[in-house]
This record gives C-alpha cells, structure tokens and sequence, in this order.
C-alpha cells in the first residue's frame, strides 16, 4: 500500500494506493524498484568481510592498525600509508570519488603575468578562460589591458 | 609562574598593529607540519620514542646559528597554569598544552620561541613550525 499525500490551494487529501494505481498516477515508490538479488546480498557480504580483514592488518613498524586510523582519524608513521595502501585507496574512492586528485591545480604565480603583445581576440579568449578559471584577478588586469587597445 | 621575560617580545609582539591593514587583519599566521623519519608520528610514539625526538630536535637546533637567540620551554614540565598562558598568547596550541582533560600533556611537548616563530616539538606532528605577524604579512611571515 502507497500513502500518497495530495496538497491543493488549502487543502490536504490522503490516498492510499495500491501498486498498480500508484503506477498510473505516475508515483515512483520504493516497490517499483527491483527487488535484490541473493547475488547482490552475498556481494554486500564480502565487500563486509573484507573490510573487517582490511581493519585487522597492522603496520610492521608502529603496529597501528586501520581501525585505530578509523577510530583516530591518523596514521601511526610513514610505513602505515604502504601498509593500509589498498584500504586507503578504497576509502578514498568511497569518499571522494577517486584515489587520485582529479581536480583543480595550482599554477605559479608567474603564469598568471599576462604576455605583452598579442591581439585583441586573443586577450578576450584569455579573459574568458581567467574568468572561467575564477582567477579573477587576472581577468581584471587583461580586462584593463583590453580598454587600454580599444 | 612562568617568566614572561623569558619570552622573545614577551610573546605577544605580534599584537603591536605594525602590520599592514591592521585594522582589518590583527595577525598572519603560518604553520609547517613536518615528520621525523624513523619514528612513529607523534599521536603514536611511546614517551621514551618522544624524548628521543626532543633530544634529536634540540641537538639540531644547537647546530643553527639563526636558533640561538631564542629558548626552548619545556611544555611537559610545567604547571597547567603557564600551559595556558602560552596558549593564551598563541604560542602553543590546545593540544600540545594538554588543556583538555580528556588530553592531558604529554611528554617531551616543548616549544622553541625566538621573535615571531616557534616551533613545537611532539604536537600533532614532530615538529609544527609557526610564524605569526602583525597584520597582513603573508610573504613575511613565510
């Protein structure tokens, strides 16, 4: 049974609905989802298991583990980051997508001077890229740039 | 009660408003965390593995003619009282003062000060450098 809860102008109408109507009436539910697999149980299973075997694994220098780096939120010496590596790794992708940095970088300072010379047309690419970029500073500079060959 | 005077600028020189835009911007501050390799991070290392550290640390120091003017405080030793007027003066922090129950100091936390840096030695971290100016100094204070 779906409890569906209508509110027009003023007023609140409570329907409740069986799968099919629900369907009909275009409302997604958690029925409409495909039930789980046994397949899908056992992987959740293993994926458990082996997280416990992760957090038992203990580094040969300080004899930390992943879980007291679970429970602390720090490694116990430069030998934990080889030893938890895989653990790491995985945590890592959990948490932010990947293990490795795939965003943003930093640019020197000196690549942000902006070239003399070059044409109109290319001072405005470079301004949108900076603004793009947000290095708004830079923008202003070739924005003054700009106003100074117009 | 600990000495003030032992203090480089008794500590608070960065509170003169000689910085720039003082009025906005009362100081700079700048921390370097850096490890020693061969022992076990801080939060880890066992008190004879910190003393050890300490003892490395401050032979280091001896060897730097720029470190000379300063003094090196030992942080363990003291009463909690001058444990929180260090960190009242933003010369140590919460934890290496060992200000909360729950974190009680710990041994071989000391701070190297000399005017406008310190250095604490077993906080978080081995070694956390620290330059705090007056103001907006940011290159300065690197």
């Amino acid at each position: 049974m779906i409890q569906l809860t209508e509110i027009e102008g003023t007023g609140v109408r409570l329907l409740h609905l069986c799968e099919r109507c629900a369907a009909e009436r275009g409302v997604e539910t958690t029925a409409a989802a495909p039930k789980p697999q046994i397949s899908d149980f056992l992987q959740s299973v293993h994926q458990a298991m082996q997280a416990t075997q992760g957090d038992a694994a203990r580094c040969a220098f300080c004899s930390s583990t992943f879980r007291d780096f679970r429970s602390t939120g720090r490694l116990g010496c430069a030998h934990c980051y080889d030893a938890f590596e895989k653990s790491m790794r995985d945590l890592l992708r959990r948490v932010h997508g990947s293990s490795q940095h795939i965003g943003r970088r930093y640019e020197s300072p000196a690549s942000h001077v902006v070239p003399d010379g070059g044409t109109a047309n290319e001072l405005r690419d470079r301004l949108r890229r900076a603004i793009d970029s947000e290095q708004f500073e830079l923008a202003a500079d070739i924005r003054d740039k700009l106003r100074g060959m117009e | 009660m600990l000495d003030l005077s032992l203090l480089p600028d008794g500590g608070i020189g960065w509170l003169d408003a000689s910085g720039e835009h003082p009025d906005i911007v009362i100081s700079t501050r700048i921390r370097l965390a850096r490890n020693i390799e061969g022992y076990a991070f801080a939060g880890r290392a066992r008190d004879g593995e910190r003393l050890r550290i300490l003892s490395q640390v401050e032979q280091a120091m001896r060897g730097m003619r720029e470190l000379h003017h300063g003094v090196m405080l030992r942080v363990d030793e003291m009463p909690s009282d001058d444990r929180m007027l260090l960190h009242e003066r933003h010369l140590v922090s919460r934890e290496l003062a060992g200000l909360d129950p729950q974190r009680p100091v710990r041994s071989g936390a000391a701070v190297y000060l000399t005017r406008g840096t310190s250095v604490m030695v077993n906080e978080e971290d081995h070694l956390r450098l620290q330059a705090i100016e007056s103001g907006l100094r940011i290159g300065s204070a690197f």
